[in-house]
């Protein structure tokens, strides 16, 4: 009887210290509109061009590209970071 | 405390539930005060999970047999160390012990959503990062002006994911939990008490799992497991809102890494466990449950390397997002065979008829995905062609289809005598030779690839280049290899491993060489100007590209040692007082036979003295226990490493004519280095999730700054 009279209260104080917890505490925070999320995905495509732009210099610099190599890979890099430029403008 | 315990699994359900329901509703009517809730409500069945497995420990400990979980599995005279390891012996105990788990993830996931939401207040507050991400307008077109501020948007963006797909992703591990909740509560739970008298003793841990490794395997295998469950829901929640952009990727890597972390310390000390225990002299057999958690291992192995063709380049998208799923599904199938003994297996610790939740978890979950995938697919479209065959994305494509091809030839295998069993009516088991015929040419050009990939450039490779990059790598590769042939190995196989791995470990000594020679001719080696700072400074900067190179190293390692076993011998025989015999450059001599009595086991032990030319080398003490609680006996096997063999002893048992004790040896060559690679492996996927360090300037990180900070047109220029 004593046991069970035990149980029974740590079983109220454990519901009453969850439902205080959920209870109380503020609201959410909701992500930004979409055009704000549209327009820092395109920042963040930018900055992980320029991340290639930047292992790609490195691994010039450290001989494992050719010239040939390294001159198709930072046109291609620099038209690719020109382009998400331009889709920024557009959507200024 | 059984009461206790019981209440606080319901409980746990109710607000997991409460959870689920108020988080979709919060979503739908983007009321932020109920997604606030939702959230508590999933932080909140974290602690309450946690006290219904102090509850179970407090049982155990206390040696309460009307627990039927605790007399079936723990016994009085079971030590401390494996009394907490009780836990998750049986099934019960291991259900509950894997939702603790899932809970703790999903805690440790929604703290650091809320922390990450105050640093983003504060990061975007006025007077601080000026409209870095939040604001639109002119102000975020800008380039930004700055390091600072692009390290700040930088560090921002994956911390702006984390926080925008939180309330989703809790939803989506909220309902994983309700799953397993009603497990606990309603088809294995831990709590129920014994329908007869109380017996005065418990059955006792199974023998096989009383060792060391036991007490630390399956809590690693089980956070590999159970980890796979946040980045699936990162990934679940990314598709279903369509995230914009590539960070949430992020998000999910990094949270598959630690996953597979644990996954892989836990499936290295289980071969370790195997290989100390079971006394068969080797450490892998395909065993269906060993295949199960070597599953999701493969596709998460996948998913790590495919990932950063879609952070790099923008491909990949829906293969990633499946190997994501996949890696989830596959884990909940390993726990489905490891818990209802699907398939016979050594590991497989439990036979219940819990089975017909699982399918029916694992269709629903099935389902969703579809559904989600279905639903977006458009979503998931590749930003960017595939150039040429000859160039890194092809080798992760190489790699990646590789990696799935032995996926399905050990799911198939795995569950072929389950499909014998149903298209003729018996169970056919596909044996050892099935998978090691059709895995180890597979994981000898998967090897091949570990060495060229990072030696090809993105897009396209040049002749040129790869003249420059691959002829002292082949080199040594063919050096190596000859070597091995003329040093006495016979076998093909290990030959080839041996070669490649010199090719391999060649690839990856030149890019850490000839990365820290740049540092050196830029001044940045510090003021010793030497190697290792220079080597220390080209890791921090780029710790996931050099951690995942230390990774391979470790990889590479424990291919060594599994080529080893091509090498290995063992032979057997009676082994009475001062018999001799020979193994590998060893002699054995047996010195002594003794017994030994306790309340947990009675023991007989064999004294053997080791000997190398005539020369005393050590003594060794295999022995054979028989538990009393269990009436099982088992093997103590004992075991002498070094880094070229590993002399391995197991007691066998006694002669029934003669009564003398039974020596099994074996000699196993280049063992030690599966344990060394396992440990290289771990340290380099720790060095991989660590930040970046920024270079203060001067080095090849000032080129890198000046591209990552100058405008668009600057670059042409």
């Amino acid at each position: 009887m004593g046991t069970g009279l035990v149980a029974a209260f740590a079983c109220v104080f454990l519901t009453a210290m969850v439902a205080y917890f959920l209870l109380t505490g503020g609201e959410a925070q909701l992500e930004d509109s979409p055009r704000e999320a549209e327009l820092r995905a395109l920042r963040e495509r930018k900055r992980t061009i320029y991340d290639n732009l930047r292992d790609l210099h490195f691994e010039f610099l450290a001989g494992k590209l050719g010239e040939e190599d390294y001159r198709r890979g930072r046109g291609a890099l620099e038209q690719e970071a020109a382009q998400v430029t331009r889709k920024m403008e557009g959507r200024a | 405390m059984q009461l206790f315990g019981s209440f606080a699994i319901l409980l746990a359900l109710v607000l997991a539930g409460y959870g689920v329901l108020a988080g979709i509703f919060g979503l739908a009517r983007r009321d932020t005060r109920l997604i606030a809730s939702a959230q508590r409500a999933a932080m909140a069945v974290f602690p309450v999970v946690t006290v219904a497995v102090f509850c179970l420990v407090g049982l155990i400990l206390r040696n309460d047999f009307t627990i039927a979980y605790v007399a079936e599995h723990s016994n009085r005279a079971l030590p401390f160390y494996y009394k907490i390891a009780v836990l998750w012996s049986g099934q019960e105990g291991s259900l509950l012990f894997w939702t603790w788990l899932l809970s703790g993830y999903a805690f440790i996931a929604l703290l650091g959503a809320r922390r990450k939401a105050r640093g983003i207040a504060e990061a975007t507050a006025p007077g601080n990062l000026a409209a870095a991400t939040a604001g639109a307008g002119a102000a975020a077109l800008a380039v930004p002006a700055t390091r600072a501020a692009t390290d700040e948007e930088e560090a921002l963006s994956p911390r702006l994911a984390h926080r925008n797909l939180m309330p989703l992703a809790a939803v989506i591990l909220g309902a994983i939990e309700c799953f397993f909740l009603l497990l606990n509560n309603f088809a294995a739970s831990p709590f129920v008490t014994l329908p007869v008298a109380t017996p005065p003793d418990g059955n006792g841990l199974n023998p096989l799992l009383q060792y060391a490794q036991m007490v630390i395997h399956p809590p690693m295998l089980y956070l590999g497991y159970v980890g796979f469950s946040v980045p699936f829901a990162f990934c679940l929640a990314a598709l279903i809102k369509r995230y914009p952009g590539d960070r949430w990727i992020h998000v999910t890597r990094r949270w598959t890494m630690v996953a597979w972390l644990f996954l892989t310390i836990g499936i290295v000390l289980g071969g370790n466990w195997a290989y100390r225990v079971l006394g068969w002299g080797g450490y892998w057999a395909w065993d269906p449950v060993e295949n199960a958690a070597f599953l999701p291992w493969l596709t998460a192995t996948a998913f790590l390397h495919s990932v950063m063709m879609q952070e790099k380049r923008g491909m990949l998208k829906v293969w990633n997002v499946w190997l994501v799923f996949a890696t989830f599904l596959l884990a909940v199938f390993g726990d489905f065979i490891t818990r209802t003994g699907l398939v016979a297996s050594v590991h497989a610790f439990a036979q219940s008829d819990i089975g017909p939740w699982f399918v029916a978890f694992f269709i629903v979950a099935l389902l969703v995905c579809g559904w989600a995938y279905f639903r977006n697919r458009d979503f998931l479209k590749s930003e960017n062609a595939l150039e040429s065959t000859v160039s890194r994305e092809s080798g992760f494509l190489f790699n990646n289809f590789i990696l799935l091809v032995i996926t399905f030839a050990v799911l198939w295998g795995t569950v072929f005598p389950v499909v014998s069993e149903w298209i003729e009516g018996q169970k056919i088991d596909v044996g050892r030779v099935f998978f090691d015929r059709i895995n180890v040419p597979l994981f000898l050009f998967l090897l091949f690839l570990t060495g060229v990939g990072p030696l090809l450039a993105w897009r396209r490779t040049s002749l040129n280049s790869l003249k420059r990059n691959f002829t002292a790598p082949a080199f040594v590769g063919v050096l190596v290899a000859a070597a091995s042939l003329l040093g006495g190995v016979r076998d093909p196989y290990p030959i080839v491993c041996f070669g490649l791995a010199g090719f391999v470990l060649t690839t990856i000594a030149m890019e850490f060489t000839r990365g820290a020679a740049v540092i050196r001719r830029r001044g940045g080696g510090g003021i010793l100007g030497g190697w290792p700072a220079a080597l220390t400074q080209l890791t921090l900067r780029n710790t996931r590209r050099y951690g995942g190179y230390i990774v391979h190293v470790g990889i590479i390692l424990i291919a060594i040692g599994i080529a080893g076993s091509g090498l290995n011998q063992q032979t057997q025989g009676a082994m009475p007082y001062h018999a001799q015999m020979r193994i590998g450059p060893y002699t054995l001599v047996s010195e002594n036979y003794t017994q030994n009595d306790n309340a947990n086991y009675a023991s007989n032990s064999l004294e053997v003295a080791v000997e190398r030319g005539g020369q005393y080398v050590t003594t060794m003490y295999p022995a054979r226990r028989f538990y009393k609680a269990s009436n099982q006996d088992q093997s103590m096997v004992a075991i002498r490493s070094t880094p070229l063999a590993d002399l391995y002893l197991v007691y066998a048992g006694n002669d029934p004519n003669s009564g003398d004790p039974i020596l099994h040896a074996y000699w196993n060559p280049l063992m030690v280095w599966i344990w060394i690679g396992a440990v290289v492996t771990a340290l380099g996927t720790l060095l991989a999730m660590l930040p970046n360090r920024r270079p203060s300037g001067g080095a090849p990180g000032g080129v890198a700054a000046k591209a990552a900070a100058a405008p668009v047109e600057e670059v042409h220029a």
